[in-house]
């Protein structure tokens, strides 16, 4: 199939909404020529173009690829259902956008799953590619489909879909399998599945046989051919790749719109109910002169006029203090302002901010997470009440106005006195807020469901019943009605779908396709959640979604991702677990190691960096 | 922040013509990739003062998403000066896809904002399947003293003349397409736009395509 004429698309862009989604031509995007290169990739997000062109694994892999010769990446996101209406009228195949591709035409089709209910719209891209969905269905004249991402650490509810998944940070994985791709051009689809799956942190899931017990959970997991390891172990990269200097700088505005710097991957706080706090394990920094020559290179590359730091949690990185000053002495006059996520709930951290706020106090968030010090303790959220109050009356008597706490509902052993501790908590914090700023002080609590998610010392945990967690919100905002109070929540309605999805094993993967067969698609889009097709798709498989998401586990019950490891040991994690009942908490790990497996499962990696590198101990 | 109260020195007019992929750019996200791009080539862009600092750069007039342009028109406020020629080499090859820069020229610092000073835009809209009898709308539509229009406007209706909206309407036929070069008026006292004429002319947009030559100031 040639190159989707722009002739063509013109044609149907009027019709639809927001057509800037679909056409490419932004700043920085890379045009190669298809006769120049090799390895052809195009790197998918399964969500609208404004949610995909704000991560940054995405934006690593376009960079690392494109700066090869002999290889290009171009991306390619989800059409809004109007457009993927008008694409299939007219005949348009899913296309890339650098250069209008159609995806069929690409080597390898990749895509990065970074949440659940984005599941349907990768069968939804792949239609619209035409793209046979199976696996099995696909033989060498097809791209080989992929998936890397968060998500992918449960990557079972996909395994009838992908020919393999990337599991861990692919930065060097991925040109090892380009290579393999490009090395055996021309042989069976078969042969170079079975290659791959020797490559380190590859698993290809047609390689494994699963067993399932009487009761429905899963009975084991084994290699179907020797030669395939029993359990893939995620890849890490020893040093942080380079900072991306040349992202694509989208025309339209985005949910993240700024560039961005990765100062740190990993989190040493150990929070159990945090997938990222386990799966992106050990903590990896980027020294401070050189985040300051990537903000120089991005800042000429892009004219942004702000920088976000990313990490998991900025008041962590150890040299935080000196770089937020000098990054602002020397930006503040160029206008171009620094955003810091991820505070922890600590006046250093209010700190931290009236150094990037002097001016403009746009509002600060904290994420106590819990209301009362035993939930924290449960949840290892190692922040005092006495914490968060300094924390208020340091914002506040700095010149906030407005302070929003983030809280989750539905967590372990949670009850309707760790509730109240929440609304106790805002009007403790409000009455500071109002010693300093009188009428103005302004408080905003906001709160979402809590849902277990794989390799976390709380994957054998239910999630919470729905109807408790509603009448709790309710709870919470009856709690919090007043002048300077104000309460949001997510609406729980697809958490029961996230969770099941979630934890769900490979018969899943019928349900997601049932699901989308029958129109499923945009799952995380309110407007566009219809719970009754996923009823429907789970009946139809003879599997109920409770099953997966509210049923307690033993800590013996084979789990559906036993085979995929990030490296921190299940003993670590039931010890964990056992700690959260007990409402033990269990310190960073910057204060002594607690030995969960990652030292010793990447010590070859570690041995690779020099001292240092890695602030784990 | 920046908080010295000093005025910016220059005051810049940009034309540039818009095609390709910004076509379908709304008018903000242009107006910040205009801003992005004088950043990116080190110009001291000015910003405005107070809580929330905007930078000092505003299109003339919005162009409506789909059209294509030749002539737009951008005003920019600089805190330190630049050769305007200079400018105009340095931008070719420094914007995001489908947007051209024809000239750079400074003007008076004090002059009156751009936006404030359109009147009219002229337009070229080619119509691939032409009614046979285009002319004889065309000139039935000129003739009429007035031209009760409705528009609907968010869930609101607005009514107006559109006849003295109408400053110009011209239609040549050519490979069995017609174009119609219009001149509608432009400002506060009330646009009409190309989709307009053609529904007064009782046809549908269909796959029409429309350009905007140029704005034309008072």
């Amino acid at each position: 199939m040639p190159a989707v004429t722009w002739e063509r698309l013109e044609r149907i862009l009027p019709t639809v909404e927001k057509p800037g989604r679909y056409v490419g031509g932004e700043w920085n995007s890379v045009v190669k020529d298809w006769g120049d290169v090799e390895t052809r990739v195009a790197l998918c997000y399964p969500d609208l173009y404004e949610i995909g062109m704000s991560n940054m694994g995405l934006a690593i892999l376009y960079d690392l690829v494109n700066r090869r010769p002999d290889m290009l990446a171009e991306r390619a996101y989800a059409p809004w259902p109007d457009m993927a209406a008008a694409m299939r009228r007219a005949r348009i195949p899913l296309y890339s956008l650098e250069t209008r591709h159609p995806l069929a035409e690409f080597d390898v089709v990749g895509f990065t799953l970074q949440y659940e209910l984005n599941y349907t719209n990768v069968l939804e891209m792949l239609d619209l590619a035409g793209i046979p969905l199976h696996s099995g269905e696909r033989d060498e004249r097809w791209p080989l489909v992929i998936a890397g991402g968060s998500s992918n650490y449960n990557p079972e509810p996909l395994a009838d879909f992908f020919d393999l998944f990337v599991i861990g940070e692919g930065e060097e994985v991925l040109f090892e399998l380009l290579e393999l791709v490009h090395r055996l051009r021309g042989s069976g689809r078969a042969d170079l599945l079975r290659a791959a799956a020797r490559i380190p942190g590859i698993y290809v899931p047609s390689l494994y046989r699963v067993a399932y017990n009487l009761d429905g959970t899963v009975a084991e997991i084994q290699p179907a051919e020797p030669g395939v390891p029993e359990r893939v172990l995620k890849r890490i990269v020893a040093c942080l790749p380079p900072a991306v200097t040349r992202p694509v700088v989208p025309y339209l505005e985005l949910v993240h719109d700024r560039a961005v710097v990765e100062i740190q991957r990993g989190c040493t706080e150990g929070c159990r109910f945090c997938q990222a706090g386990m799966i992106y394990r050990p903590v990896r920094e980027r020294r401070p002169e050189e985040v300051m020559d990537a903000v120089d290179e991005l800042l000429r590359n892009t004219g942004y006029d702000e920088v976000g730091l990313l990490s998991l949690a900025s008041s962590d990185y150890s040299q935080i203090e000196p770089l937020l000053e000098a990054l602002v002495a020397r930006y503040a006059p160029q206008h171009v302002a620094i955003s810091l996520p991820s505070l922890r709930v600590d006046a250093f951290s209010v700190s931290l901010a009236q150094k990037v706020q002097a001016t403009r106090k746009a509002g600060l968030t904290f994420a106590p997470e819990a209301g009362s010090e035993r939930l924290r303790a449960v949840i290892n959220k190692n922040v005092t009440e006495e914490d968060l109050l300094q924390t208020a009356e340091a914002a506040y008597s700095l010149g906030w106005d407005r302070i929003k706490l983030y809280f989750m509902l539905g967590l372990p052993t949670e009850t309707d006195e760790d509730v109240e501790a929440i609304a106790r908590l805002a009007r403790r914090v409000l009455a500071i807020g109002r010693q300093h700023r009188r009428a103005r002080a302004q408080l905003s609590i906001s709160t979402s469901t809590f849902v277990p998610k794989p390799h976390t010392p709380f994957q054998w945990m239910p999630l919470a019943d729905l109807d408790v967690v509603d009448r709790r919100q309710r709870l919470l905002r009856e709690r919090l009605r007043g002048r300077g109070l104000s309460f949001s929540w997510t609406a729980p309605q697809a958490t029961l779908l996230e969770a099941a999805l979630g934890r769900g094993d490979r018969r899943v993967a019928a349900v997601v396709e049932a699901a989308w067969r029958k129109g499923a698609v945009f799952d995380a889009w309110a407007e566009q959640f219809r719970p009754e097709l996923w009823r429907q798709a789970f009946a139809e498989a003879g599997l109920d979604p409770h099953f997966y998401a509210s049923r307690p586990r033993d800590l013996d019950e084979v789990l559906p991702w036993a085979h995929i490891s990030v490296g921190v040991s299940i003993e670590f994690l039931a010890a964990e677990y056992e700690r959260a009942l007990r409402g033990e908490p269990t310190p960073d790990c910057r204060d002594g190691c607690h030995r969960c497996g990652v030292l010793q499962a990447f010590a070859a990696e570690r041995k690779a960096v020099a001292k240092g590198v890695w602030e784990c101990p | 922040m920046n908080t010295q109260a000093t005025p910016p020195v220059q005051h810049l007019r940009i034309t540039f013509g818009v095609d390709g992929p910004a076509k379908y750019v709304p008018h903000l996200d242009i107006t910040r990739a205009w801003v992005r791009a004088l950043r990116r080539l080190g110009l001291a862009v000015a910003y405005s003062h107070g809580y929330h600092p905007h930078p000092r750069v505003a299109l003339a007039a919005p162009l409506p998403v789909g059209y294509a342009a030749e002539r737009e028109l951008l005003e920019v406020f600089l805190d330190e000066p630049v050769a305007p020629d200079e400018l105009a080499a340095r931008l070719r090859g420094a914007l995001p896809g489908g947007l051209g820069v024809r000239e750079v020229e400074a003007v008076p610092l004090q002059s009156p904002p751009l936006a404030s000073q359109v009147v009219a835009a002229e337009y070229a809209v080619v119509i691939p399947h032409p009614p046979t009898d285009l002319q004889a709308r065309l000139e039935r539509m000129l003739a009429a003293e007035s031209l009760p229009f409705t528009r609907m406007r968010k869930d609101r209706e607005v009514r107006f003349d559109l006849r003295p909206r109408i400053l110009q309407a011209e239609a040549e036929e050519r490979d069995g397409e017609a174009v119609l070069t219009l001149r509608l008026t432009h400002g506060p006292e009330g646009a009409a736009r190309p989709e307009d004429v053609l529904s007064a002319l009782g046809m549908e947009w269909g796959e029409a395509r429309a350009t905007r030559r140029r704005l034309i100031l008072a």
